[in-house]
């Protein structure tokens, strides 16, 4: 099928795993303090713990469902109705999940856009991620090549110019109130592993070197692990718990609080940057999934044309949420409804896959 | 064809890129350099008085402060029953919108701030345009007749008491806190803000502004000051002493040697005795010799050290005249003792927070300071041993 013609070298497959990570970095540290509070990082990283043996799991379904994508093998595993139903499920969440990242983002830039209505936001989001997917995931993940460094420099030159407003002491004490509140946050958490984890199920077959999926994986979410722990360790650095919890943009306070040698300030032009390269592979992530999905499920030669009827679909729905609190409750709802039972999922084909093979053998 | 749509498309999108959807000119702007904000006449109401930029008196070419006699700021006041609405009130009398963007102080008159300053924070932290870098003071008169001062020396009176703020630091009689700063202590719970004290003076016959002091503040309320010598001791305490100088009696007739604050490390240290906390504040400075009154020879070990016993004596003092009023008088915890017996002791620190102002009115403090004298200046004395 179409997937064939397209291939990523391991370095671009890091790339995308990685971006799919961390590509709801904004909303990282007030998801972390959640249920956490100062502990949320503690969370993350048992999150990502967790994730890499899910991400193994699906590798190892790649390697046994050869060049097929998550879609695909699915009516294999249960069967044509209920593989194809999981499958609409699968591209049902991803184009709400869509909407609602799309609709995060928009409101991301509320503080300098305030008059402009979100939806104009939302539909040129939309419509610059439709361009690129319709050159294909190769061109993607050369965007993606320029983006992710760029965004990982001003992340860094971010935390350097902080520095002197910065107080690490607000991480302590540490498990005051023991283990508990930290794994009932890991659920939260495990939405950015998951979310790269799911994705990585649609772009699998492109790996120009299937055996190098393991490795790609682990060092995409390790790298991702690593800038959403400096992210956390950041804001609770800067705002401490309490703020952090009613702060509703605080990456952006954070680069508009910068001031360097007592002279350069406004650095909100540079948390724009961030903005736009986040935006593009976050939207990205979610809209690849949905139209891969729905060309495989559909049974099309070609995934292009159903982009912008999709992207139209997923605009419609990133206008239904009345306010960026709205949104953000749906997300998490999401998390605990979809995402987290679409990683269950992967667990039990993969033990019926390896129940089949013991079987075959 | 296909090419050409594209083209007139790319074409097309070039207009857009001239201005954006909520472009506001710069003639429309009526930029904020200062805040003042006071009760108002009437009960419930807010007054707020504005400094506002005049950006044509800016230019290199402009005579302000040259003798033109015309100010650079044009200040102004409107009242309202919230800050949000007293700001919309002034477009009733200025036919532009404030902006909040170059909004450089936020000063709070005594008795607004006595009533609390939970609702103006809310607005600036709230608000999309304003600076979280704004200085917060508060005035022991109104903050208008601050903002309103004609007697400052520049072309952005602003600036020039910004500038006032960070020149304070080589005396380090003034806390600078900011507006991000401010809420942090706010919104802990055992925790309260102080802003840096501003007042009126005289120069050349106008209002001017000065600042030595501290606002202390429980909640969001304002509950008394402290002066310079209690605002260092405050400083010791967080850590935040910049500089300043130290003034010793030599002898008993009065003459007196000067030390400079080179630099100083303070380190909070709870410790649990017998089930009570107990506070120790280490200090580490070091100093050098500013000037010298007497015939001391400051090549001598001995002298250099008897001068480090005093000035560690002095550090004390100063401690405790902050603590006798913070700690025993208004009973407010400005100096982070919570948060470093939270941090060091979580455990205990449950027990202690249920009555944790009890707990901190009767808390011991201990001084440990170290004192080192590493630089005497180019001469030992000016009267050397025969």
């Amino acid at each position: 099928m179409f997937q064939k013609e397209e291939k990523i070298s391991a370095y671009q497959a890091v790339l995308l795993a990685l971006s799919g990570g961390t590509g709801l970095f904004i909303a990282a540290a007030q998801y972390s303090v959640v249920y956490a509070g100062r502990d949320g990082w503690l969370s993350l990283i048992l999150a990502f713990m967790i994730s890499v043996f899910l991400l193994l799991m699906l590798v190892d379904l790649h390697d046994y469902f050869k060049d097929k994508t998550i879609i695909e093998y699915l009516p294999l595993l249960y069967g044509q109705f209920w593989g194809s139903l999981i499958s609409f499920v699968y591209i049902l969440f991803y184009i709400v999940v869509g909407a609602v990242v799309v609709r995060g983002t928009a409101e991301q830039l509320r503080p300098i856009f305030m008059e402009t209505p979100h939806g104009v936001i939302c539909f040129i989001t939309i419509l610059s991620t439709a361009v690129t997917l319709k050159l294909g995931i190769e061109v993607f993940v050369r965007v993606l090549e320029y983006i992710v460094p760029t965004s990982l420099i001003l992340l860094i030159l971010c935390f350097i110019f902080l520095l002197p407003d910065l107080d690490l002491l607000n991480l302590t004490p540490v498990l005051e109130n023991g283990i508990g509140p930290v794994l009932r946050n890991v659920p939260l958490m495990l939405t950015f592993p998951v979310h790269s984890i799911l994705f990585m199920a649609t772009w699998l077959p492109c790996l120009d070197q299937p055996k190098q999926g393991r490795r790609v994986g682990i060092y995409g979410l390790g790298v991702a692990c690593l800038i959403l722990l400096l992210i956390i360790v950041m804001v609770i650095s800067y705002a401490g718990v309490n703020l952090t919890k009613v702060l509703l943009y605080p990456v952006y306070q954070m680069f508009q609080y910068i001031v360097v040698v007592q002279y350069l300030v406004g650095f909100e032009g540079v948390f724009l940057l961030l903005w736009a390269g986040a935006a593009y592979y976050l939207i990205s992530n979610t809209a690849y999934p949905v139209v891969i999905g729905c060309a495989k499920l559909l049974r099309l030669k070609d995934y292009k044309p159903i982009i912008f009827p999709l992207g139209m679909i997923v605009f419609a729905v990133s206008l239904l949420p009345l306010t960026p609190f709205e949104n953000r409750s749906l997300n998490i709802d999401l998390i605990y409804l979809a995402q987290l039972p679409l990683a269950l999922l992967i667990i039990i084909s993969w033990i019926i896959m390896r129940l089949r093979k013991s079987f075959k053998r | 064809m296909k090419k050409k749509v594209i083209l007139l498309f790319v074409l097309l999108l070039c207009f857009g890129t001239a201005g954006c959807w909520n472009s506001v000119e710069l003639d429309k702007r009526a930029f904020v350099t200062a805040v003042g904000i006071d009760k108002g006449e009437k009960e419930d109401e807010i007054k707020l008085t504005v400094q506002i930029l005049k950006p044509r008196t800016l230019g290199p070419l402009s005579e302000v402060g040259g003798g033109s006699g015309e100010s650079s700021v044009w200040v102004h006041s409107a009242t309202g029953k919230t800050v949000f609405d007293a700001a919309r009130n002034f477009t009733n009398e200025v036919s532009r919108k404030l902006n909040w963007e170059q909004n450089r102080i936020i000063v709070f008159g005594q008795d607004f701030a006595k009533e609390g300053v939970n609702q103006v924070l809310d607005f600036f932290l709230r608000d999309h345009e304003s600076r979280k870098r704004a200085w917060i003071m508060v005035s022991n008169t109104t903050a208008s007749e601050i903002v309103g001062a004609q007697g400052i020396l520049g072309k952005i009176p602003a600036d020039v008491i910004g500038d006032l703020m960070l020149a304070t630091r080589s005396t380090s009689t003034v806390p600078a806190i900011d507006v991000h700063q401010f809420s942090l202590h706010l919104i802990d719970e055992y925790e309260a803000p102080y802003a840096s004290r501003i007042h009126i003076t005289e120069k050349e016959g106008k209002p001017g502004a000065a600042m030595e002091g501290t606002a202390v503040f429980k909640e969001d309320k304002f509950i008394g000051w402290l002066d310079g010598t209690e605002t260092r001791g405050l400083l010791w305490i967080i850590d935040e002493i910049s500089s300043g100088v130290i003034v010793l009696e030599t002898d008993e007739a009065g003459r007196q040697v000067s030390f400079e604050i080179i630099s100083s490390d303070t380190e909070l240290k709870p410790a649990v005795v017998e089930g009570q906390p107990v506070m120790n504040i280490a200090i580490d400075a070091i100093c050098s010799v500013g000037d010298a009154e007497g015939d001391d020879d400051f090549s001598e070990y001995e002298i250099l050290h008897q001068y480090e016993l005093k000035i560690q004596k002095s550090i004390e003092d100063e401690i405790r005249a902050c603590l006798a009023l913070v700690q025993d008088e208004y009973g407010t915890d400005i100096l982070g003792f919570s948060k470093a017996i939270h941090r060091k002791f979580p455990q205990q620190w449950k027990e202690y927070q249920e009555n944790w102002e009890e707990v901190y009115r009767n808390l011991p403090v201990e001084v440990d300071a170290e004192v080192v004298v590493n630089y005497t200046g180019y001469i030992s004395t000016l009267k050397p041993k025969e």
